[in-house]
């Protein structure tokens, strides 16, 4: 037991008060934040070339980072729902997806966020801008969207088939592909205006989803699947997944190919996608999950971000681990 | 001042039927002590809150729903590595096992990692289920134990609230209801479990919470009566060196021991309790009969050397003694009667006990002594009366008192406490009330306590918790997208605040479920919009949760919901921030059939107590000092006269809050009740001083000469009751609870404070003003209509304006009217017939 004592200066502390004329102590109640590591979880990111970041989350997050994603800072996107996709065109104007139809755009880095008119009351699971103008957006329900006007007006592409489309990628040739439930992938050719369901051989739902180039590219999902095509996604052939947990997001740039997903499941590819190992990691990864994957074309720069705030350097193909997982 | 005929018969009265009385009060006595043995000391948590506030009648309605506020928290820390080891989740296990069987616990408000509750929801195939995160058991090998670990760190509310997020402590949190605690098994039973948990060295376990704190408070009930029998012992070595004599011992013992069976026996007859932290008080209240005893002791005394005649000494003594004991007397008793005034079973308790003791002392002193004294040999002439070492200290004094009462010191005086005035005035603007958590207010920063709450609020999303309740007008409207999502945003609005570590709502839950429906992927941990899914996760509930599981965060109908927001610190400032926060929250969103109501938990309760305090605490003290100074005027026919007696109550009001902001003593339930105590205390040494100036005015005719002989005398026995008070609660400094020791240095200050004013602001103005009265009747009743007129017509039409302080200036400016008055039509000074 933890007797205290009695404290003489307390007496005389109180025989100074009354005799005192002065007297400026003030007993006042001091408040101590908690650490300032990220909570929120972290669905998507995107770096650009000047290490510029912004990573979006669990209700309402939106963070910045100007060092590559070694500091960040977070930003009022006036919203609680969760934000599920981030694109920036530059180092000024972005876009953010989230539930509900919700589409945030920003002009200068951030500073200010407004709501754009999607439209629709789907959650929007991705979010791609080819440039200033040119957009496209998927979400549940077989949800497509597409913009020509920087997401002042946003038309409706949905195909009509009930399917959540969880990823969608663009190309300046106007090829663009989008990723969902039920093995679907859906190839347009004209910039998003129409869609075609392609042939994927699998009925597992399709999280991610990259091309390299108009032809090279690659889907990842459900149970470890990873599909890969070769003619610009008409075709899908199964590659054999070194995990069976769910692989949430993938991107390749160059030889370097990074997918994320569930249980700190990260592959790597150093051949620009044709073959992947699993990453090791220290055991503690194992509990958080991964969604957000992004590098920056011609760098060897990327960042993965994931559940409860998590967020991972990588260069080239390596995992800097140690920021966040420090040997005890 | 009572008619002398009437306490001349009075006192004649009780010295012919002696017997009868005697009689008479020693069946009271036996039938008041056979009720003491129902008498308890102990706190009972229903006595801190005021049973009419929203709040508590809200808590009331929906504790047996959602659980009580009255929690206890235990965190298990692991000294080395991290909680996720075979050894130390057993131990958590062997922890929430004892708890779960501790007397008083409410089974189904445990929350700890290994506790059934916890679930793991999770997607197998295409199968939700929600096991106990340590499921199927306690952990044999290092595999169980990652999946224990995966679940906390996938399943919401698990991961900053039970298991901190640095992984290296534990949480079990326990309600207990308020009825069924049991303080000294809780407190027995806390150490064991601690003991056993830290044996292996490797573990350390901290304890906080109510029914923790109080367990606390109670251990010390043995120090409470060692710091009595201390108090004791000094006080009758006190009273032998002043009287030298066995009956200046007994008699003031025996009164002050009468007075405390009545007074202790009226409490059990009426079944009060008496909470441990407001002993204090009593104890005062027992030394103010002692106090009144010597008084009257002394004053005998002093008459039998004089007249050398018993009975006629009885008479002489208690005719002069009658008025100024009667109307203290009754000052103090109706002044502490005006504590009831708060809606607080705790502190009308306390108000009902303590002015019915402080009334005992009118049988227990003024109408018993004449009768002992009666008995009693007549004391002997003491050789060396006035020559010993404590003589001449009282006398030095009371020179240096009569020195201090004239010429330019008094000015000095009358400057100090003009003085003081302002700067109480000033600093005592600062005090708030509950400016600090109730842990830091009664126990010292390094107690094991406070320790513990510290370690719990940094490790944890915090200790203290504030409910809102969502009550829905039917059936099933928590089911709605839009209230479940607008829980969420409300939820989400509180945690923007300071010192709010978190919250959790069904939504919490819900979120990870609607999660599990599309295949565990993390971006569907969301609130679905539609009604459909709505109603297929709380089927889903249902079926694999269970409402049992549930039941802190929903009611069965799925009508009623909560809002918990948990805060790692709190004061009454964010307390009172955070209700209007939620209060702003629920205006600016309102949903149809369901209202929001505000406001459950610690923080709920603690605010409805800090309102209620806040509101009684500032009618109290108006109460008390229109009490004494009606009490006054009508003692002396005279507001001068008033005012002179009331003057050093008066600079002790303000004083005292601001030695109180300057000691950091926090202003809270068991504070303020004792220093409204306080405030009154010394009103008796004025009229004991005052009246004994106007009667060797009317003999000698002269200011100073008055002052000089009533200091000698009753000054003499002034500093002794002062310095007996004094002992009174000066061994309270020494306890153990940070509480008991601040509120015994407040009360020493204030003692010491009326004595000086007794017996240096008393004379000296008395010496420099040269008042007149009593006032004739008719001048009188003028008097007190120029005074109650304004007051009551303020007090019905602009009660903001009335304070303490536009009374005081009230007063005062009739006080200066009467005086110019009094002195140019020549009223002499003298006592009231």
């Amino acid at each position: 037991m933890n007797w205290t004592v009695f404290q003489p200066w307390r007496l005389w502390a109180g025989v100074a008060a009354l005799v005192c004329v002065v007297g400026g102590m003030h007993p006042g109640a001091a408040s101590a934040q908690d650490g300032d590591r990220i909570r929120d979880h972290l669905y998507a990111v995107h770096l650009l070339p000047s290490d510029q970041a912004w990573a979006v989350g669990s209700f309402g997050a939106i963070y910045h980072s100007k060092d590559r994603g070694k500091q960040w800072e977070k930003q009022d996107g006036g919203v609680i729902e969760p934000l599920y996709g981030v694109r920036f065109v530059d180092d000024k104007e972005g876009w953010v997806s989230g539930k509900s139809g919700l589409i945030l755009h920003t002009a200068d880095g951030g500073s200010k966020w407004e709501k754009q008119v999607s439209g629709t009351t789907h959650h929007l699971f991705n979010i791609t801008f080819l440039d200033k103008q040119r957009g496209l957006a998927v979400g549940d329900y077989g949800t497509i969207l597409q913009t020509s006007d920087g997401g002042k007006t946003w038309q409706d592409r949905s195909p009509g088939e009930d399917v959540f489309l969880y990823a969608v990628v663009m190309h300046e040739s106007g090829k663009a592909w989008i990723s969902g439930e039920r093995g679907t992938v859906l190839l347009s050719e004209d910039g998003g205006a129409t869609w075609h369901k392609q042939e994927t051989g699998t009925e597992a739902t399709l999280l991610g989803l990259t091309f390299v180039d108009d032809n090279l590219g690659c889907t990842v999902g459900m149970d470890g699947t990873i599909l890969q095509s070769g003619d610009g996604g008409k075709t899908w052939k199964p590659y054999e997944s070194p995990v069976q947990t769910a692989i949430y997001n993938v991107t390749i740039d160059g030889q370097t190919g990074w997918a994320v997903g569930d249980e700190g499941v990260i592959l790597n590819s150093s051949d620009g996608g044709k073959n992947w190992s699993l990453v090791e990691a220290p055991e503690e990864l194992s509990l958080y999950w991964m969604m957000g994957v992004s590098i920056v074309p011609g760098s060897a720069h990327g960042l993965i971000t994931g559940s409860h705030g998590l967020v991972l350097m990588t260069e080239a193909n390596k995992v800097d681990f140690e920021a966040r997982f420090k040997k005890k | 001042m009572l008619p002398r005929s009437w306490m001349e018969a009075y006192i004649n009265f009780l010295l012919k039927f002696r017997w009868p009385i005697i009689i008479v009060l020693t069946i009271m006595t036996l039938g008041l002590a056979y009720q003491l043995t129902y008498m308890r000391v102990y706190t009972n948590f229903f006595d801190l809150y005021p049973p009419g506030h929203p709040y508590i009648q809200l808590y009331q309605k929906y504790r047996r729903m959602f659980g009580t506020a009255n929690v206890l928290v235990m965190a298990i820390e692991v000294k080395d590595g991290d909680v996720f080891n075979v050894d130390t989740i057993n131990k958590i296990n062997y922890a929430t096992l004892q708890v779960v069987e501790t007397a008083g616990v409410n089974p189904y408000q445990i929350r700890s990692l290994t506790h059934p509750k916890m679930k793991n929801i999770k997607i197998t195939g295409a199968i939700i289920t929600a096991y106990p995160i340590m499921y199927p058991g306690p952990p044999k090998t290092a595999n169980d134990v990652k999946a224990i670990k995966k679940a906390v760190y996938t399943n919401e509310g698990v991961h900053g609230f039970y298991i901190s997020r640095d992984n290296t402590t534990a949480l079990i949190t326990a309600g207990f209801w308020e009825e069924g605690v049991d303080f000294r098994n809780l407190h027995e039973r806390m150490m064991k479990i601690r003991t056993e948990v830290e044996k292996d060295g490797k573990h350390k376990v901290y304890i906080a919470g109510f029914p923790m704190l109080y367990s606390w408070i109670f251990s010390y009930k043995n120090y409470i009566l060692g710091v009595i029998g201390i108090t004791t012992v000094i006080i009758v070595l006190m009273l032998w060196f002043y009287f030298r004599t066995f009956t200046g011992v007994w008699v003031p013992l025996f009164s002050g021991t009468l007075s405390s069976v009545w007074a202790l026996g009226f409490a059990g007859y009426f079944g009060y309790n008496l909470d441990p932290l407001v002993l204090v008080v009593l104890v005062l209240i027992t030394a103010r009969a002692l106090s009144h005893s010597v008084q009257s002791m002394e004053r005998y005394h002093e008459e039998y050397h004089r007249l050398q005649n018993k009975q006629e000494a009885i008479l002489a003594s208690y005719l002069s003694l009658f008025s100024p004991a009667l109307v203290s007397i009754a000052s103090d008793g109706l002044g502490i009667f005006t504590l009831a005034l708060a809606h607080i079973p705790l502190i009308q308790k306390l108000a009902y006990v303590s002015s019915f003791w402080v009334f005992t002392i009118s049988i227990s002193v003024v109408t018993l002594h004449p009768i002992i004294l009666y008995f009693i040999p007549p004391p002997p002439r003491d050789p060396k009366s006035g020559t010993r070492f404590s003589d001449r200290i009282y006398n030095a004094v009371n020179r240096a008192m009569v020195k201090i009462s004239n010429g330019g010191a008094r000015y000095v005086v009358l400057a100090s406490f003009s003085v003081f005035m302002i700067v109480g005035m000033i600093y005592s603007q600062h005090l708030k009330i509950g400016d600090v958590s109730i842990g830091k207010a009664l126990l010292y920063n390094s107690h094991d306590y406070n320790v513990s709450y510290d370690k719990v609020n940094q490790k944890f999303v915090g200790a203290s918790q504030l409910v809102i309740l969502a009550e829905g007008a039917k059936e099933g409207v928590i089911k709605d997208p839009q209230i479940l999502q607008t829980l969420e945003k409300f939820q989400r609005f509180m945690e923007h605040q300071k010192l709010v570590g978190g919250s959790i709502t069904i939504t919490t839950l819900a979120r990870r479920l609607y999660q599990m429906f599309q295949e565990g992927i993390p971006k569907w941990a969301i609130i679905p919009d539609n009604p459909r899914d709505v109603g297929n996760i709380f089927y889903q509930f249902l079926n694999t949760l269970g409402a049992d599981d549930l039941d802190s965060f929903l009611d069965k109908n799925s009508q009623n919901a909560t809002i918990t927001v948990y805060y790692k610190d709190y004061n009454h400032e964010t307390v009172v921030g955070s209700i209007d926060m939620a209060r702003q929250f629920i205006e600016q969103n309102p949903v149809e059939n369901v209202q929001f109501r505000l406001a459950g938990g610690l923080l709920g309760i603690l605010a409805a107590v800090n309102e209620e305090v806040e509101w009684s605490y500032k009618w109290n003290l108006i109460l008390v000092m229109v009490t004494v100074f009606v009490l006054s005027v009508l003692t002396y026919a005279s507001v001068v006269g008033a005012l002179i007696v009331m003057i050093p109550s008066i600079v002790a009001q303000p004083l005292s809050e601001a030695v109180m902001y300057w000691m950091g003593i926090d202003a809270n339930i068991n504070s303020l009740p004792v220093a409204a105590v306080g405030i009154g205390i010394g009103i008796d040494y004025g009229y004991y001083v005052l009246s004994r100036i106007v009667e060797e005015y009317q003999r000698f005719g002269d200011h100073d000469r008055a002052i000089e002989e009533a200091l000698m005398t009753t000054g003499r026995a002034i500093m002794f009751t002062g310095t007996t008070l004094t002992v009174s609660v000066l061994f309270w400094i020494f306890f153990p609870m940070k509480f008991q020791s601040e509120m015994a240095i407040l009360l020493t200050l204030l003692l010491f404070f009326h004595v000086v004013g007794a017996l240096a602001f008393i004379p000296g103005i008395v010496s420099l003003l040269k008042p007149h009265f009593p006032l004739p009747n008719k001048v009188m009743m003028v008097v007190l209509l120029v005074t109650f007129g304004p007051a009551v017509l303020g007090y019905f039409f602009f009660p903001e304006y009335v304070n303490l302080l536009t009374l005081a200036i009230l007063s005062i400016s009739v006080a200066i009217g009467e005086h110019i008055w009094a002195t140019r039509h020549n009223v002499a000074m003298e006592l009231r017939e």
